[in-house]
Parts: C-alpha cells; sequence; structure tokens
C-alpha cells in the first residue's frame, strides 16, 4: 500500500532560538513536498516576514506574486527575478503572547528539472486589529531538483517551541 | 501513516462537538462541506475549543466576494475561535460551502491554540473565497471542538471530518 503523505522531518527550535532552520538531504523518492509550520520570531512586531530558499540558493531566480491581508486592508503584488525572497510571516514579540504564527508550503514536482512553483497559505494572529494573512506563489528557476529547504527569519530568530514538520506526498 | 481520519460530526442542528480528542498526534484538519437551514447567505459555521465559552478567542479573515477584497480583524475578546461563511436556505439548491481547518500542535501547552482555514463557495453568481485565521488564548491542550451554526445546521448535508497528522522523529537537520 502507498502511503499517500509521509512524515520526512521534524524540527522543533529549542531554548537558543534559531537564526535560520533547513531541511537537508531532502529524499528524492516523492512527488511533492509540503511543510507546516508554527512558529514565531524574537524580535518586534506582531507579523514579520521569512525568507524561504531552495538549495541554498539565492540568486536572482525567484518570483513571487502575493495576496496579503492586514486585519483592515489588502493589497497584492509582485517580484521577479529577485533572490532572498519573501514568502510568508509568523508572528513577532508584540503579538499576543504564545501566539504563534501557522503557514503551510506547497512544493509540487519538487525533482523536477523544470521551474519549480510553490504556494504558501499563512496567517498570524492577534488579540488586536493588526494581524498578516498572506497567500504566496513564488518560481525557482533551477532546473536542479530541490534537496534544500531553508526558512529564515527577518526578525532575527525563530524562538523556542517553534515547529517545522516536512511531509512527502505520493501520486498513485 | 500520517494522515488519519478519527471522526466524523453530522447532523442538523445547532453546535456539535467533537470530543475526547486523542492526543497522540501532532496536527489537527477538519474538512467540512456545509450548508445551513437559516434563511440568510451568508450565515456562518462558528468553531469552539474545549467548549469554551469565555472572551477568549478573536480572528481575522482575508476574502474576496467576487467584486472585491477585503480584510478585517471580525472582532476581538469573542467566544469563538473562527468563523466561516456557508450558503443558507434561500442560497442556489445544493449548494454547500468547503472549508479546510488546520490546528498545528494541538496539544502543545505553550502556546495559544492558532486555527488557519481556506473556505469557500460559489451560487453562480456570488459567493465568497477566503482565508481564515483565529486564535483561542489558551495554551491547554485541545481535546474537544465546537461546530455549528448560529442557527441551524441543515441535517441533510453537513458533515465535518476531523482526521489526525503525525510528524516524524527524524530532524533532517
Amino acid at each position: 500500500m502507498t502511503i499517500a503523505m509521509q512524515p520526512i522531518y521534524t524540527q522543533t527550535v529549542g531554548s537558543g532560538g534559531a537564526s535560520t532552520l533547513s531541511f537537508n538531504n531532502i529524499p528524492q523518492t516523492f512527488t511533492d513536498l509540503k511543510v507546516v509550520v508554527s512558529a514565531r520570531q524574537a524580535n518586534s512586531g506582531t507579523a514579520l516576514e521569512v525568507y524561504v530558499d531552495y538549495n541554498l540558493n539565492s540568486a536572482s531566480i525567484y518570483g513571487t506574486t502575493w495576496l496579503t491581508g492586514t486585519g483592515s486592508g489588502v493589497a497584492s503584488g509582485r517580484l521577479a527575478s529577485a533572490g532572498g525572497v519573501v514568502q510568508t510571516f509568523t508572528t513577532g514579540s508584540t503579538a499576543t503572547a504564545n501566539t504563534f504564527g501557522s503557514f503551510e508550503l506547497y512544493l509540487p514536482n519538487y525533482t523536477s528539472s523544470n521551474t519549480k512553483q510553490s504556494i504558501i497559505d499563512a496567517v498570524t494572529e492577534n488579540n488586536g486589529t493588526t494581524v498578516e494573512m498572506k497567500l504566496t506563489a513564488t518560481s525557482f528557476a533551477s532546473s536542479s531538483p530541490i534537496t534544500v529547504i531553508r526558512f529564515s527569519p527577518a526578525g532575527g530568530s525563530f524562538v523556542q517551541h517553534s515547529t517545522f514538520s516536512l511531509y512527502g506526498i505520493t501520486k498513485g | 501513516m500520517s494522515m488519519v481520519w478519527i471522526a466524523t460530526m453530522s447532523g442538523g442542528g445547532g453546535l456539535k462537538t467533537f470530543t475526547n480528542i486523542p492526543q497522540t498526534f501532532t496536527h489537527l484538519q477538519i474538512r467540512m462541506n456545509n450548508r445551513d437551514l437559516y434563511a440568510s447567505t451568508p450565515s456562518y459555521t462558528y468553531m469552539r475549543f474545549n467548549g469554551d465559552t469565555g472572551d477568549t478567542a478573536n480572528n481575522h479573515w482575508l476574502r474576496g466576494d467576487g467584486a472585491s477584497a477585503t480584510s478585517e480583524a471580525n472582532q476581538i475578546n469573542l467566544n469563538y475561535v473562527i468563523t466561516v461563511p456557508q450558503p443558507g436556505n434561500n442560497a442556489l439548491a445544493g449548494v454547500r460551502n468547503a472549508t479546510i481547518i488546520d490546528i498545528l500542535d494541538y496539544t502543545n501547552t505553550t502556546k495559544n491554540k492558532v486555527a488557519k482555514a481556506i473556505s469557500g463557495y460559489d451560487l453562480n453568481g456570488s459567493g465568497f473565497v477566503g482565508l481564515y485565521s483565529g486564535q483561542w488564548r489558551n495554551t491547554a491542550a485541545i481535546t474537544s471542538i465546537g461546530l455549528g451554526s448560529a442557527y441551524q445546521e441543515d441535517a441533510a448535508t453537513f458533515r465535518a471530518d476531523l482526521y489526525g497528522i503525525t510528524s516524524s522523529q527524524v530532524t533532517g537537520a
């Protein structure tokens, strides 16, 4: 019996925090990948940006389109041929205490030699009007299969108890 | 096996509850397909954790209705964690909403519980699609989840399925 969604890796940030978090040596045996994250950052802010890159590649080969809501306004935008792309958000230290943002990254056909596409849906929460809710589609114009996914917080570090879970999804 | 069906909730009336949720998974996911008997569209499905009726929740949304997009803080200090729109009894016959709700780290006693949902329905001329969030300002593990309309869910159509999702013990660091 084929297992459709298989847990691959999970990382939980310890007491020292984490300046980046990477999944390395990702098995190339699945069809798609999915990462679910519950995280908070150390720096001040109700919602802080998270950079996502693949294969430790920060070259200007990323493009992104997004739709965002802040609890009071909406916006949509895009970046082309960019490196170090902000793809999502988590809560920061001035969000409600003990509240961690939640996002899911879906990366289909990650072993393909074509440009890879990913989508992320992300929410932060706060006992107040201001939050960040974001839908992001990102292209990675590399012919290399994805073997590393790296998350880098704009707010200094991910705090203790932040969790990152990687799953492999198999078709057929 | 990483995603396991736990229970299905069905039937009409108001709030219904998944009880005695196993504490052996890492995350929870709820999949719903609903319609309300109330003759007003949209109606709303509400969610509550551990039967808490205190003002311990807040929620937000980013959604479009086919004409415009909005993002709002529903209210602060609510007694329900998340609310998603659904067709009422006066809507196009047979149409229900489609909703997926994710609740990460539901047993973690250091975190307030945050829910994330994607939800939408289309009535061939109107509808809603959106990203919804809510938090329960309580670090207790979730042992029950209440779902339902403030009015009366359609017994013939209400369905909510609860799944448990496990995670790996390998870090890949």
